[in-house]
């Protein structure tokens, strides 16, 4: 029979094995994510807020999550959810203040493509970031949108279509 | 160059603004999750302290009004103890009932449904809405005669016993001669 205070070694070998797990997950995702749902909120504080507030849930389920093939993936997902959540309620705000703020650009960029970006509806933001940001297929994009592919799809034809007349440009064909 | 270029190259550089400082983010998350999952077992505390203070407070009323809703049907009987037929010959009885002519036999139903039936020695009423009767342990209130002999006086209020086959009335309080000599004036017997 195992003694108590080899137990609680033991415990705490796989407690801080766990935590190694954490922390290493962290180091690799935090920024990857921190980028996206920054692009997809234009603001640098909330998207720092948002994201932690995601890595706080994966931490609270690590135990879980830790079990999954991609938990990258699911913390991905909650992020953006928190990030669509939090873009209702600054939209909300900003028509009761009837003030929006424009993108705060240090680094030189086609400003014109961020305003139309952040035109956008909250999942048609997600999708373009998602796809041409993080490079990702269609279906992919749909697992991370917790939609169908064809949703997926048609967010992504819309935004492309909306982006394209206000920036002057032809949309030539479709993405696949 | 193409829209979708140009997309991505607009999103490539505006991300560049982003460089998190790990460490840093890492300590606020865990300091965060602290923080939640305290605040979620303390929530969680307050609950359950919150559901032994109503048990300790509202319980024993809980259980009165339980144990009392349990006596209830003990002390008051419904109309259905009485339920049945009886009838009593008051022939010979004087009185109010010799003055209005109505010496004779009587009969009455009380239906388990809190209605009564009468039938006086000169025959059944007819066309008349039901009379009443409630019975409270050995108290019984009744309506009866209300629309016809005793109309206006409003209900009686009887001390009743039943023994063996044979109901008695004892007045209480009764405005309608009549009906207090209909009911006092001899022993029922049941049918």
């Amino acid at each position: 029979m195992a003694s108590p205070a080899r137990t609680a070694s033991r415990r705490s070998c796989v407690s801080s094995e766990t935590d190694a797990e954490y922390d290493l997950l962290f180091t690799v995702e935090f920024p990857a994510v921190m980028r996206t749902v920054y692009l997809i909120l234009h603001d640098l504080d909330r998207a720092e807020d948002v994201v932690q507030d995601a890595f706080v849930q994966l931490l609270k389920h690590w135990k879980k999550v830790s079990r999954y093939d991609r938990p990258g993936a699911w913390v991905r997902r909650v992020a953006i959810r928190l990030a669509m959540d939090s873009m209702q309620r600054e939209r909300m705000r900003s028509l009761l203040e009837r003030k929006i703020e424009p993108p705060r650009v240090p680094i030189p960029a086609d400003v014109d493509v961020l305003r139309a970006i952040r035109d956008l509806s909250g999942m048609q933001r997600a999708a373009v970031v998602l796809f041409y940001f993080e490079d990702r297929p269609i279906a992919e994009v749909a697992d991370i949108l917790g939609c169908t592919g064809s949703t997926a799809r048609v967010h992504l034809h819309r935004a492309r279509k909306h982006l394209g007349e206000i920036l002057g440009e032809e949309v030539t064909q479709d993405v696949s | 160059m193409s829209l979708d270029a140009r997309v991505k190259d607009a999103l490539e550089r505006s991300s560049l603004i982003v460089d998190p400082d790990v460490r840093r983010d890492l300590a606020t998350v865990r300091r965060k999750t602290r923080r939640a999952i305290i605040r979620q077992r303390v929530g969680l505390t307050v609950l359950a302290a919150c559901v032994i203070a109503a048990a300790v407070f509202l319980g024993p009323r809980v259980l009165d009004v339980i144990r009392s809703q349990r006596r209830r049907p003990a002390s008051t009987p419904s109309p259905s103890v009485l339920a049945g037929s009886y009838r009593v010959d008051l022939s010979g009885a004087g009185g109010s009932l010799s003055a209005a002519g109505l010496e004779g036999r009587w009969s009455i139903t009380l239906e388990g449904d809190g209605s009564v039936l009468w039938h006086a020695p000169s025959g059944p009423p007819e066309g008349l809405p039901r009379d009443t009767y409630q019975v409270s342990g050995n108290s019984i209130v009744t309506n009866l005669f209300a629309n016809d002999l005793c109309r206006g006086s409003g209900v009686g209020s009887y001390s009743w016993n039943l023994s063996g086959g044979t109901l008695t009335f004892v007045a209480v309080s009764d405005g309608c001669d009549v009906r207090r000599a209909v009911l006092t004036s001899g022993p029922w017997a049941r049918t």
